[in-house]
């Protein structure tokens, strides 16, 4: 049943009785006002009547009288005083009657001016007998008119008895009044009683009662228990206002779920994100420590390597001792080896964003697989590929892709090596929804901890065996193409999972073609080679000699401006970091300006691309370059390429 | 709101024309004598001839009372009552005497019911209530005006004067008397006698005239009695042989008492507030129409009946079909001081709501009334 609004009831109760008070004001006001005119008129009419009966009976008495003093003694004068009395008498009823007097009372006075009439009329005649001297008449018509004056006592009497009864009813009116006023106000104060008794209910039940139910209910929401519900089952006010509540409520308590999970959303992102910052800290302060190191050792070993690399060349071709030849080559091979160490510690620390490219995952994984897989093969451990057959399209750098795949073929196979027996290292491709994934799985020793796997130099190696930062590269790398790598325990071994954003298949990037090998140059070139170390620059142009490239050197940037001011090249090779006014970058600068058909004729020979300088420099520039230290096999490639296979071999 | 105010302006709507409805019944009491009722029917005929009042016609309330000659208070109560408690009657008019009238005056004005006095003369009435008013002269302005014409222009010094002993006589006696002694004249007489004569009446009369022309006979014997006593002593008069010029009162103004008495009548004046002029068209018409209706030629107190009918005719017309209505036009050709013409003659309501109207004298000779004198009254 739907409730009454509380206003409207509380409305139509102080209503009710604010009307019913003022009724019984009016009434009561009305009332007695009529009351006091009522008994106002009654005691006046009560003294008029009361003056008139007063008077006619006096003049009744004075027409007796007359009448009786005849007997003695006859006036003549008597029939004009008798008339006088008796027209005075006629005036005096006739005020009675004009009185505002009840029925009864005015045929009383009818009846006493009637006798009084007829009195008079005997009055007279006795006065004619006893002028006449007819005494004995006279005294007859006296017992009549004795007789009327008794009739008329008795009028008089009635008269007065109806005076009386009006003067009770006068007295009962006041006292019925005074009842009817007195239970008027019992009635009111009772009636005013029970709205109050009402009210306070109405009050307590339909306001009070569920106002507590709601403040209880608020208070239980606000010590967090938003299961808390005002349990006010109506439709008036106040249940809407605990509708609304219980609805506020719920609101609250999904609000409140929803905030609490995105709490613990944003809480753990920002835990992962802490995580990230600390490892990104990590690398950050190692990639610069190591960025020097590995600056100062590129030049050494680009001299080992580069001697060791002539120095074999020559005595091949001069038909040298095969021990002296087979010592050259493990010379360059240990040189070799620490530059991949210096490569490994430079791909660490460089922050140089991947070159991405649209590629399928599969050929860039086996590309990578293709160049470990024999060796690994050698060493009793089988990769078993288990590619998406879809070739999924991914956005990466493939070289830095490929680095990856190499780095974590080189932690299962150390792995597998020390767990002893026959290994096999899964590699798996596929995609997933709008990433790839690629998981390398093997069954070697697992991962003692492998939440910190992937820390700078964290090694479970003895020393020498290893630097621990391959898997740290990798991170790195995953972390620069946009994914995420994830290191755990399988039952065999351990499992490395890696996701990465998929690419558009529309925009697929070509694989590179091979590059033929490169002979030397026919033409007779003349190249500049800037370094500011002697060592460096001597080795260079030791090299170029031997391809047949006539090479000056300059030991500066300001040199190599000096000299090509006033000599022609066909090619210059510059370091990019090099003391003074003029590094590599304003040489190259300079050349632009000033010998702008050098530009394309320039290539760089680079330490590192760690400084933030050089690497927005290389974003920019499209001069080749070739890090340091180099493969002379490189390097000659690509000065061939640049002198367009023209040089006359000395 | 907006309902409150759509009821409110239907209210007012239709309250004026609540109150301007048409009533169904318009009632006049009729307090009067059988006699008189010809005349108040006549009038009331002729009204609903012509499309009553507003389209409603006059009805008459109390034809059926038959109102005797000796004065009955329960009965006047008892009528007085019936007249006030019947709702649609707008006013009554009586009583046919003045003590009829002096005992349901103060009824009506209690009850507030108009009251037209068509020949109460008695000085009591003036004054009774505001809900009365009388169309024929007081006897406060006749008693004085008769004994100025008695003593002054008539010449008489001794006068004897028989006077029935109600409302009526006693007050028009008194008032007479009094005037003759402030004019010098004699009162040699002053004979009081029940309205029905009884033995003693009778013999109270026959001894009192013989009184008077033992003594000597009075120079003029005024009469101020209803016919029926006036017969007995303008017989014992002529018996008696006394000579004595007679003067009557209104009483004695009725036409057809002076032609079925003519000997008795025979040099009689009398007072009269009736003049039948013929010149006046409508005087003319109602007597031509009231002999066919009656068979007999109108008396003033069936003239002031007539002219009582259309009085309250035109007040309906004028304060509404009302008690109130009546009252508020009656009261307001009082101050106004609108003069009224009816078949009776031209009149004035005075503030104390008695007619002004002249008062006549008339000499009965072979039965017909002469006019004689038009007597100034206040």
């Amino acid at each position: 049943m739907r409730s009454v609004p509380v206003s409207k009831l509380f409305l139509v109760l102080l209503g009710t009785t604010f009307l019913l008070m003022v009724v019984f004001s009016i009434r009561f006001t009305y009332k007695f006002a009529e009351f006091s005119s009522e008994a106002s008129r009654l005691a006046q009419n009560l003294h008029d009547t009361s003056a008139l009966n007063l008077g006619l009976r006096d003049k009744l008495n004075q027409q007796i009288n007359l009448v009786y003093q005849q007997l003695e003694h006859v006036d003549p004068d008597f029939p004009g005083r008798f008339t006088a009395i008796n027209f005075e008498l006629g005036e005096q009823q006739t005020r009675y009657l004009k009185l505002n007097i009840g029925p009864q009372e005015r045929l009383t006075v009818e009846r006493i001016k009637t006798l009084q009439s007829e009195l008079g009329i005997q009055a007279l005649q006795i006065f004619y007998l006893l002028q006449s001297n007819d005494r004995t008449q006279a005294v007859l018509r006296l017992r009549s008119m004795k007789s009327l004056e008794n009739k008329i006592s008795d009028e008089f009497a009635g008269l007065n008895d109806l005076q009386t009864s009006k003067l009770r009813e006068v007295q009962h009116q006041l006292s019925e009044s005074v009842r009817t006023t007195n239970r008027a106000i019992y009635g009111l104060a009772a009636y005013l009683l029970i709205s109050l008794l009402g009210f306070t209910i109405l009050l307590r039940r339909r306001v009070l009662q569920p106002l507590r139910l709601l403040l209880e209910a608020a208070n239980q929401v606000r010590q967090g228990d938003f299961s808390a519900r005002a349990n006010v089952k109506r439709e008036d006010e106040l249940g809407q206002l605990a509708h609304g509540f219980n609805f506020m409520a719920v609101s609250l308590a999904e609000s409140y779920a929803s905030l609490e999970h995105k709490v613990e959303e944003r809480t753990s992102q920002l835990q992962d994100l802490q995580q990230k910052l600390i490892q990104a800290a990590k690398m950050s302060a190692v990639g610069r420590m190591l960025s020097g190191v590995a600056h100062e050792l590129n030049n050494p070993l680009t001299v080992i390597m580069g001697h060791t690399e002539l120095a074999k060349r020559r005595l091949i071709s001069a038909g040298g001792d095969p021990k002296e030849i087979k010592l050259m080559e493990t010379l360059h091979l240990q040189g070799d080896r620490c530059r991949k160490i210096v490569a490994n510690l430079l791909q660490f620390a460089r922050q140089e964003a991947p070159r991405l490219e649209t590629v399928r995952l599969n050929d860039v994984v086996e590309q990578a697989l293709q160049l470990r897989e024999y060796e690994l093969t050698t060493r009793n451990i089988e990769l078993i590929r288990e590619f998406d057959p879809d070739n999924a399209v991914f956005c990466a750098d493939p070289n830095k892709i490929v680095q990856v795949v190499l780095n974590l073929l080189n932690n299962a196979h150390d792995a597998i090596r020390e767990a002893g027996g026959l290994g096999k290292i899964w590699i798996r491709t596929a995609a997933d929804g709008d990433q790839v994934r690629l998981e390398f799985l093997d069954n070697g020793t697992g991962l003692h901890e492998p939440e910190r796997v992937f820390d700078p130099f964290y090694t479970t190696k003895e020393v020498g065996q290893g630097t621990g930062l391959g898997l740290s590269v990798c991170y790195g790398i995953v972390e620069e193409h946009q994914g995420s790598i994830r290191a755990e325990n399988w039952e065999q071994g351990a499992h490395f999972t890696i996701l990465l954003p998929k690419g558009d298949a529309s925009v697929l990037t070509q694989p590179p073609e091979r590059e033929e090998d490169m002979e030397q140059v026919s033409q007779k070139y003349k190249a500049l080679v800037v370094d500011d170390e002697e060592v460096l620059v001597n080795m260079q142009t030791s090299f170029l000699a031997d391809l047949g490239v006539e090479a000056a050197g300059a030991h500066s940037g300001a040199d190599a401006i000096v000299y090509l001011q006033s000599n022609q090249v066909d090619l210059i090779i510059s370091d990019v970091r090099m003391p003074g006014a003029v590094d590599g970058i304003q040489l190259y600068e300079w050349v632009g300006r000033n010998r702008p058909d050098l530009l394309k004729q320039f290539l760089f020979v680079s330490g590192d691309m760690i400084g933030i300088n050089v690497s927005d420099f290389f974003l920019k520039c499209t001069a080749p370059r070739i890090q340091k230290p180099f493969i002379w096999d490189d390097y000659s490639r690509l000065v061939q390429q640049m002198l367009g296979h023209g040089i006359e071999v000395q | 709101m907006k309902r409150i105010i759509t009821l409110a302006i239907l209210a007012l709507l239709v309250t004026p024309s609540a109150c301007s409805r048409k009533p169904k019944r318009i009632v006049i009491g009729i307090a009067l004598s059988a006699s008189y009722h010809p005349a108040a029917i006549l009038a009331a005929k002729e009204i609903n001839a012509s499309g009553g009042i507003g389209g409603v016609p006059v009805e008459l309330l109390g034809l059926n009372w038959k109102v005797v000659s000796n004065f009955n208070a329960p009965d006047i109560l008892r009528w007085a009552s019936q007249f006030a408690e019947e709702k649609d009657l707008v006013a009554v008019i009586g009583h046919s005497d003045s003590s009829s009238t002096l005992s349901a005056a103060g009824y009506y004005n209690q009850h507030q019911v108009p009251q037209i006095v068509t020949i109460a003369t008695n000085p009591a009435i003036t004054n009774i209530g505001v809900w009365t008013y009388r169309l024929c002269l007081s006897d406060a302005a006749q008693g004085p005006a008769l004994a100025d014409y008695a003593v002054q222009d008539w010449g008489k010094r001794r006068i004897a004067v028989f006077y029935v002993n109600d409302d009526y006589g006693r007050g028009l006696a008194q008032l007479f008397e009094q005037r003759v002694r402030e004019q010098g004249g004699e009162i040699v007489s002053s004979i009081m006698h029940r309205n029905v004569l009884e033995n003693d009446d009778q013999e109270l009369i026959r001894s009192a005239m013989m009184s008077l022309k033992k003594n000597g006979a009075p120079d003029l014997i005024v009469l101020f009695q209803r016919t029926e006593a006036a017969r007995f002593t303008l017989r014992v008069v002529r018996e008696a042989g006394l000579g004595s010029s007679i003067l009557g009162g209104d009483s004695l103004g009725p036409p057809a008492f002076a032609k079925s008495n003519s000997e008795l009548m025979e040099g009689v004046r009398a007072s009269q507030f009736f003049l039948p002029r013929s010149e006046d068209a409508r005087v003319a018409k109602f007597l031509k129409d009231f002999r066919e209706y009656t068979g007999h030629d109108a008396d003033y107190g069936e003239a002031f009946a007539y002219d009582a009918v259309y009085l309250l005719r035109d007040a309906i017309v004028g304060g509404g079909p009302s008690r109130e209505g009546v009252k508020s036009y009656l009261d307001r050709l009082i101050n106004e001081r609108s003069q009224q013409t009816g078949v009776a003659g031209t009149y004035l309501l005075g503030p104390d709501h008695d007619a002004r109207r002249p008062l006549y004298i008339v000499g009965i000779h072979d039965g017909v009334q002469t006019f004689l004198k038009t007597l100034q009254v206040n």
